[in-house]
């Protein structure tokens, strides 16, 4: 680590560090440890663990349900944010045009107007369209808050790239579409594969503007997950939980591969 | 091969930055022309607009006199080299090489056949299989010449090729490519800031500045009798020294420098004015005082192993000698010297030399 | 001049495809709610098609709204002075590390933002309860005899929040702290200060711009927050978006929950936009 003059770590430090991890870490460790308890309530696994409540899942059908659907949502929105996202990235990144600082406003708006003002919005514009409980629809909608990241990983692939290998490809034959798919797609490719993935998790987490909209139907297991846990925490909830976090840690690990995991947390270019 | 002629070229990038202001240019089949200048004086901007990658806003762009201004890069068969080498990062050697012969959809035997001659051109068999990134900087040169000539372009474009080589590869470099242009006969434009490059490789140098060509002509030409004071000044080393007319007639003209007279074999400027005259280093000879035209004291002098450089303070003012080492007995710091010269090798402002 | 009706067309159809998306499914929603925002409510016969600023003038003639929007401003507020004052020494503290370290810490600490809020809040319910991982241990540790009412609370959301966006925090803090130089504090020092006023009048300040868009991410964020202050809070400790959730999913009264949801945005964005110009008034002689 480059020294910034900020002097080193001392024992107070190390207390204060020590205890902000736990603060962070304690209550998805918490569900982790809960999901293995073989009792009937919320209880440490210490006295007697089990797989139990790990079983039950299959055992709710609901739960089960709405994992597919969270699954099949996240792969649509990311796939259809990815396509939408490139081709804007690219005129962002390559391109001098009146209206660029706008069209950059506007994708990344998802990210300032609060999830409930798009519930709301997303709850009246299906009923007046006449959508209510149409996946197609919520994936649509899944798919535009989930742009900004896409936009985001892919423009940092593109920004970071030296525009002369493709000046290079078309004066060597290629049309602009050849360019583009033998040159800077699989140069930028680490990019637009990193914004898929987060993509997908923040399509697969989206709680907030889906609780809205989800009708029977078109439940996510978020979504599932928040009711269940309204009514009450049971050890399935924990179980639920702990698979969710368990596989989003897996697929950081992809990211850590595909683009570094610093790029996409920090956003670094 | 192919003749280039550039009409009136501009570009103007907004809001009102005027890169290139107007380019005139006829450049003849398998001539070798550098546009040499200073950094931001237009020299990428005017090659990237004859490569096809920059719209002008005005003038033309013709290829054996067709108009190709506005045709897209990829219809125009120029070979680009670029300062970065602009490889394909995620193709091999090979794989880059081929690129272009894709693109012109060549039999597979052909292409093959084009590849391994292009490679064996720039000295690069046996390295087909390797990526750009496990490739030394001289080598990645290469491979972008290599890619360049083996579709066989009407043109070559190169945007400051060797700069990201080592002096010595440079060296090597500016025969090795010079002799495969020759060769090969393909008309060509360099753009460099580097006179030694622009010197050793071209049949004619476009010395450009703000945009626009200053000085048009040969290596020689442009060095011994530029037409502008500007290009005088920019290539290679000048003294510059101001003299009062005393006299002229129609053959020589009589000019006062400090309490000398000096005489320039051509009519300049009217009586008493004053006149900026121009004569480079190595024109000048050192003598004993009494052999010289005029004299002057060694102020410093440096050695850089072929050359002296002499600083000599002169009743008006400073002029620098160099003088080629001959390990004879060089004049010492502090010592009265004569300084002559060829009076055809002196220049002056209102004379043959233009106002930049 | 076709090529240059060529490059300004190119860009355009580039983005077509996100711009078509983004007027068809956020510029027309948000009209629409703008719209019902104004529509007539009938408690029997539901929304009506007439027009009217009622739905505005209940809000802001009821104080109820009023301490709904304070409630909801104080619990942002709070989280985000937690948050400087978590977050801040821990990035710091995290700079100083070496990189190995810092790799593991970060993954640790910036890594949850990648899992589900409902996931987190529930770990969380977990801790808060009365019977919870919190209180027995405050109470095995003697320091409380009563078990503390976490659950329910403002406390508990504001701590359950906190976690959810102090990696915001350590983020923005994060990326101003990478453009410090070291030879400033160095020179600091070598004029004769101390550490700790090298770091209140050299570093800190520098620190500054991180720190307030920090905040400016935490507070919009928190005061947007639905899934944690719903499942922690319960459904009497009401902020903004929860009640907007009971007027359009149990009052069923969607016109003022719409006018609610169309303030909390001007809100929100009020927020960014000026504290955005502020920050760049601020700050833009100094860092640029
Ligand atoms: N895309 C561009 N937009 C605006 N100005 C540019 C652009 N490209 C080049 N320029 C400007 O045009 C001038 C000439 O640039 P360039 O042709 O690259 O010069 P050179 O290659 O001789 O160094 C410079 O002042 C440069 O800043
Ligand atoms: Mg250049």
């Amino acid at each position: 680590m480059k020294d910034r003059g900020l002097g080193s770590n001392g024992v107070g430090s190390l207390i204060f560090h020590t205890l902000f991890t736990l603060f962070i870490v304690a209550p998805l460790a918490v569900i982790i440890l809960v999901s293995f308890s073989d009792k009937g309530y919320i209880s440490m696994p210490f006295e007697g663990a089990s797989l139990r409540w790990y079983w039950a899942i299959l055992d709710a059908p609901e739960l089960m349900n709405a994992f597919w659907i969270s699954i099949w949502l996240g792969l649509g929105a990311a796939t259809l944010a990815s396509l939408v996202a490139v081709p804007a990235a690219i005129a962002i990144a390559r391109y001098r045009f009146a209206g660029r600082d706008g069209l950059m406003a506007l994708l990344l708006s998802p990210l300032m107007i609060p999830h409930v003002v798009l519930g709301v919005a997303f709850l009246r514009f299906f009923s007046v369209m006449g959508w209510t409980g149409s996946f197609l629809a919520l994936m649509l909608v899944h798919a535009l808050i989930v742009v900004p990241f896409a936009l985001r990983l892919t423009l940092g692939a593109i920004i970071g790239l030296n525009r002369d290998a493709e000046l290079a490809a078309r004066s060597l034959g290629a049309s602009r579409w050849i360019a583009f798919r033998r040159i800077l797609l699989p140069l930028i490719l680490p990019g637009v594969a990193g914004g898929w993935v987060l993509s997908f998790i923040q399509s697969f987490d989206e709680v907030t503007m889906t609780v809205f909209v989800a009708t029977p139907g078109t439940t996510t297991l978020p979504v599932a997950l928040y009711h269940r846990v309204a009514m009450l925490t049971d050890p399935v909830t924990a179980s639920v939980s702990a698979i969710m976090i368990v596989g989003t840690m897996g697929l950081m690990v992809i990211l850590d591969r595909v683009v570094g995991i610093d790029k996409v947390l920090l956003g670094k270019k | 091969m192919s003749t280039l002629t550039i009409r009136n070229l501009a570009k103007t990038y907004p809001p009102n930055v005027r890169a290139v202001k107007s380019i005139d240019l006829d450049i003849k089949s398998g001539e070798f022309v550098s546009l040499l200048g200073s950094s931001g004086c237009g020299k990428t901007t005017t090659l990237q607009m004859v490569a096809g990658f920059v719209a002008p806003s005005a003038g033309q762009v013709l290829l054996d006199g067709k108009d190709i201004t506005y045709l897209d890069p990829d219809k125009r068969d120029m070979g680009v080299v670029f300062q970065s080498y602009a490889l394909f990062p995620h193709m091999t050697v090979a794989q880059n090489v081929r690129f272009g012969l894709e693109m012109r959809r060549l039999p597979e035997a052909q292409i093959r056949e084009r590849v391994a001659d292009a490679l064996s051109m720039v000295r690069l068999d046996g390295l087909d299989r390797r990526y750009p990134a496990e490739l030394s900087g001289g080598q990645r040169q290469r491979v972008a010449i290599a890619r360049v000539l083996a579709i066989r372009p009407r043109v070559l474009l190169l945007d400051e090729p060797m700069s990201n080589l080592d002096a010595k590869l440079r060296g090597e470099m500016h025969v090795e490519l010079r002799g495969l242009q020759k060769r090969l006969g393909i008309t060509t434009i360099l753009v460099t800031h580097d006179q030694v490059e622009a010197m050793t490789m071209s049949d004619r140098i476009a010395v450009m500045a703000n945009g626009t060509i200053a000085e048009l002509g040969t290596p020689q030409e442009v060095y011994d009798i530029p037409s502008t004071e500007f290009a005088f000044n920019f290539l290679g080393q000048s003294n510059t020294v101001t003299a009062k007319v005393l006299s002229h007639d129609e053959a020589s003209t009589q000019l006062r420098v400090g309490s000398s007279t000096i005489r320039t074999p051509r009519r300049n400027g009217g009586l008493s004015d004053d006149v900026r005259l121009f004569i480079r280093p190595e024109r000048l000879t050192l003598s004993s005082p009494e052999a010289g035209m005029i004299t002057g004291r060694v102020a410093t002098r440096l050695f850089l192993g072929n050359t002296w450089t002499y600083e000599i303070d002169c009743d008006f003012g400073r002029l620098r000698v160099i003088k080629v080492n001959t390990r004879g007995g060089q004049p010492q710091e502090g010592e009265l010297v004569g300084i002559s010269w060829n009076e055809a090798d002196m220049q002056s402002a209102s004379g043959e030399l233009a106002d930049a | 001049m076709r090529d240059t009706s060529k490059s300004t067309r190119q860009p355009w159809l580039l983005s077509s495809p996100s711009v078509a998306l983004f007027l068809g499914l956020l510029v027309v929603p948000l009209a629409l709610t703008a719209i019902l925002s104004f529509n007539v409510f009938d408690a029997m016969m539901g929304t009506q098609d007439s027009y009217t600023f009622g739905n505005y003038l209940e809000i802001l003639t009821d104080s109820y709204y009023y301490e709904l929007f304070l409630r909801t401003a104080l619990m942002a507020g709070g989280v985000t002075v937690l948050c400087i004052l978590l977050g801040v020494p821990e990035t710091i503290i995290l700079s100083r590390m070496g990189p190995r370290y810092q790799g593991i810490f970060f993954v640790m600490i910036l890594g949850p933002l990648l899992i589900s809020v409902v996931v987190r809040t529930l770990g969380w319910s977990i801790m808060l309860g009365r019977e919870g991982l919190i209180n027995q241990s405050l109470t095995s540790l003697g320091l409380i005899g009563e078990p503390l009412q976490l659950m329910y609370s403002m406390t508990g959301v504001v701590i359950v929040l906190t976690h959810v966006m102090l990696p915001f925090m350590v983020i923005a803090v994060w990326t101003t702290l990478q453009k410090l130089d070291a030879q400033v504090a160095d020179a600091a020092r070598s004029l004769g200060a101390g550490s700790w006023t090298t770091f209140r009048r050299v570093i800190l300040p520098q620190l500054l711009p991180g720190i307030l868009s920090g905040s400016i991410i935490v507070f919009t964020l928190s005061a947007s927050a639905f899934a944690t202050p719903a499942l922690i809070g319960g459904r009497r400790l009401k902020v903004v978006t929860t009640s907007i959730y009971d007027e359009f999913l149990h009052s069923m009264n969607w016109p003022l929950g719409a006018a609610i949801a169309v303030l909390l945005l001007i809100a929100i964005v009020a927020v960014v936009m000026g504290s955005n110009r502020y920050i760049e008034r601020k700050f833009k002689q100094v860092f640029t």
